[in-house]
């Protein structure tokens, strides 16, 4: 009997296995006839503001609902439907290979491509109680960037909203952190897109510390920057059906943009389960669509780049692959540069990655008490709060205005790499109190053989804000790295670069404390 | 041109006069487009197996299921033609345990009672299978089932008897452990079938040996062929 149950055992397994094959689908529609919008009465106000300061149309297609009689068809063949999306003229649906077939056959249906996508949350692990070291480390993740300038100007992102996509909310609604934010009525609308219901304040704690990131605050002391920003919940991570989180991304994007929402923070991304990494070229993935979309309709995605920095993926998730995406790498607080587990860019199809970079070893919200975390999922939701600021300080600026400004706000620009994108982002620029002309650190001379950088001797272990960290990259024609490395500079003769390791017309671009020069290879 | 500058390189920390290189990276080398992963065109690993031996009991071989198991030890190479069909081979190394139950039926290898006795056989294990996937994916093993056949030469074979004497003997010894090998009774060579279906490194198995593993010389009795287990893949 022993070796008879064995088998049945093998076979359920089996049985288990294959009938939990695919069969949900994003059935897409060719036509939007006969279906009446009036964008007054869908979108927030805020979004019709939005739209028309930005020049977005408010009668775009993408936003007209889909055509109930479609849906109505399709849902009579189907064996359920899911989400509907508006901007990809699409409903989910789970249907058999017969089925499917018979939906296809529809006079409106344009085709059917299959749900695949999976989540998850760009987390490591939740770890230690808050000690002055730590009060220290939540200090700095703020000054860092240098939040301190924002806070004391009183701009915390007021009237901004910022969106938060994740997996669970547990404690925001009671949790001393968000007192502020739920006292003065700012915590606006939550919706569990998993559940289909209002209700988000459980599940996985990664949301309630990354929304601490953003606006969190304690009596004394800010998590995050935006700590009068108005906020938006979305739950969209599955843990036990991934192939419903694409509906579930989809839809919390278009429910953020009916919302009027400025700015989503969605630290989540997507590698190895459902793609390649070639496959990470900001085109590919479905919801690197709806990221570039949203962007499109004028809000500002921030993204976690991911945290495969040292696992054979190593590169970008997706959608931080996004063109239109901020991507948020991740320094280490106690190195000061790249945090080994942060992933690197660039896209596969080249283009930079991460854009900017923050503290990936954050003190955020727990459950009941502040903790050390890590995670790019937290640098993501820093530059998100960071961003809700620098837009209230220059409202007139659009989302992509944004976006390049944060950028060039960063404390490397105009260097730039594939590890720490332009750097961490300065509160200064938006405050116009950063310097216009950088002192010169550094000098290039040629030799024979060789290229060699020297720095001036005045700065070199000088007691300024910055490291002795030398950045330098050589680029391509077509501006693509070929190298790039940070070094830590101990005498003036900093970096000798010999001739055989360059080609014509490379460029060597050096970042020296604040000043940034290049050379051009002749 | 291009691996003289690669190895350039490579070299290229020596001539940072002395300085600390706390981050180096060479995105040229970093070709983002390869054929060997999980989910690419060739793919390999090492992995390790334990099984039960479970097949039918024959009068006069019976053994003692749960205690009669087979451990392997291996590497699988996989090549992938679609995303949802590969073919691969494996190399492993076995040891088959048969713990033979002590009763008055039992014939094999002789009808002598000892208080437990197994027979081990060592194997070398060539596999050719074919792999079914299930699913999109990305460069993950993912869900599967795989259909193979194997060939086996058993390359050591023993017949480990114990018994507790009921009084010590010349040796002042209470307990007596015999090792019989060059069984001629055992078969060198085998075939047989197997099926896998797996999640990623995650992997339930089931083997069957075709072949007879007793010579049917000497009306010996057959050991069980089947065996069912679970593996993990090293990667």
């Amino acid at each position: 009997m022993f070796y008879k149950r064995i088998i049945f055992l093998f076979f359920s397994v089996l049985f288990c296995l294959s009938s939990n094959a695919q069969n949900r689908y994003w059935v897409i529609f060719n036509n939007k006839k006969d279906v009446k919008f009036n964008p007054l009465e869908y979108f927030d106000a805020k979004t019709i503001e939005r739209r028309i300061k930005y020049g977005i149309p408010l009668y775009d297609s993408t936003d007209y609902p889909l055509n109930v009689n479609y849906v109505q068809q399709v849902s009579q063949i189907a064996e359920t439907t899911g989400k509907q999306s508006r901007w990809f003229n699409s409903v989910a649906v789970t249907a058999t290979l017969e089925q499917l077939k018979n939906i296809e056959k529809l006079k409106f249906v344009d085709g059917v491509i299959p749900v695949f996508i999976e989540m998850h949350p760009a987390q490591t692990d939740y770890s230690t109680e808050l000690s002055k070291k730590n009060i220290n480390l939540l200090l700095n993740q703020i000054e860092r960037m240098q939040g301190n300038l924002f806070i004391q100007n009183n701009i915390d992102g007021k009237s901004i909203r910022i969106a938060i996509f994740d997996g669970g909310f547990p404690s925001v609604n009671n949790n001393p952190v968000f007192e502020k934010i739920r006292n003065e009525n700012r915590l606006v609308k939550t919706w569990d897109f998993v559940k289909n219901k209002e209700f988000v304040f459980d599940y996985n704690l990664h949301g309630t510390s990354v929304m601490s990131c953003i606006g969190g605050k304690t009596d004394s002391l800010n998590i995050g920057l935006a700590t009068g920003a108005e906020y938006f919940l979305a739950r969209t991570e599955v843990a036990t059906e991934p192939f419903s989180e694409e509906e579930n991304w989809l839809a919390a994007a278009e429910w953020a943009d009916k919302n009027g929402i400025d700015i989503i923070n969605s630290s989540l991304g997507y590698t190895f389960n459902r793609y390649f990494v070639e496959q990470m070229d900001g085109k590919t993935s479905l919801v690197v669509k709806a990221a570039n979309m949203a962007a499109s309709k004028g809000m500002l995605v921030v993204n976690a780049m991911g945290n495969d920095g040292t696992n054979r993926w190593k590169y970008v998730d997706t959608p931080a692959d996004a063109d239109s995406v901020l991507s948020v790498g991740g320094i280490d607080p106690y190195t000061n540069f790249h945090a080994e587990f942060s992933s690197y860019g660039p896209t596969a199809d080249k283009r930079l990655k991460p854009n900017v970079v923050a503290y990936s070893t954050v003190v955020a919200a727990g459950k009941s008490s502040l903790k050390k975390t890590y995670g790019t999922s937290f640098s993501s939701p820093l530059v998100a709060g960071f961003a809700a600021c620098a837009w209230q300080l220059h409202p007139e600026l659009s989302n992509m205005d944004i976006y390049k400004a944060i950028c060039k706000s960063a404390d490397l620009y105009p260097y730039y790499d594939y590890a720490h994108g332009y750097g961490v982002p300065q509160a200064s620029y938006f405050l116009n109190l950063s310097d216009s002309v950088r002192a010169e650190t550094f000098e290039f001379e040629k030799k024979d053989n060789e290229i060699n950088i020297s720095v001036f001797d005045n700065f070199l272990n000088d007691s300024s804000k910055y490291e002795d960290y030398l950045y330098y990259h050589i680029e391509d024609t077509k501006g693509n790295l070929r190298k790039y490395a940070v070094i830590k500079v101990n005498e003036s003769n900093a970096l000798s670069i010999p001739d055989s390791v360059l080609v014509k017309n490379d460029r060597i671009k050096v970042h020296y404390k604040g000043y940034t020069n290049s050379l051009l290879v002749n | 041109m291009n691996k003289i500058i690669i190895i350039t390189f490579l070299l290229f920390p020596f001539f940072n006069n002395a300085q600390e290189v706390l981050l180096e990276e060479t995105p040229v080398s970093d070709s983002l487009h390869t054929n060997f992963g999980q989910n690419y065109k060739n793919y390999g690993h090492f992995f390790l197996s334990t099984g039960f031996i479970a097949g039918q009991n024959n009068s006069g071989s019976e053994i003692i299921y749960g205690l009669s198991r087979q451990f392997n030890f291996g590497y699988r190479y996989k090549r992938r033609v679609t995303n949802y069909y590969a073919l691969g081979f494996e190399g492993n190394i076995s040891n088959s345990s048969f713990q033979l139950k002590q009763n008055s039926t039992k014939i094999l290898p002789n009808d002598s009672i000892h208080t437990n006795e197994r027979i081990s056989v060592n194997a070398l294990n060539l596999e050719f299978y074919n792999r079914f996937n299930f699913g999109k994916r990305g460069n993950i093993i993912g869900r599967f089932i795989d259909l193979g056949f194997f060939v086996n030469y058993n390359y050591k074979v023993k017949n480990v008897v114990k018994d507790v004497l009921p009084v010590q003997n010349l040796f002042s010894a209470s307990k007596v452990k015999e090792v019989y090998t060059g069984l001629n009774y055992i078969e060198n060579l085998g075939y047989g079938i197997s099926v896998r279906v797996g999640i990623n490194r995650y992997v339930l198995f089931t083997q069957y040996r075709l072949s007879n593993l007793v010579a049917n010389n000497g009306n010996l009795p057959e050991l069980p062929g089947l065996i069912i287990g679970f593996q993990i893949g090293l990667h």
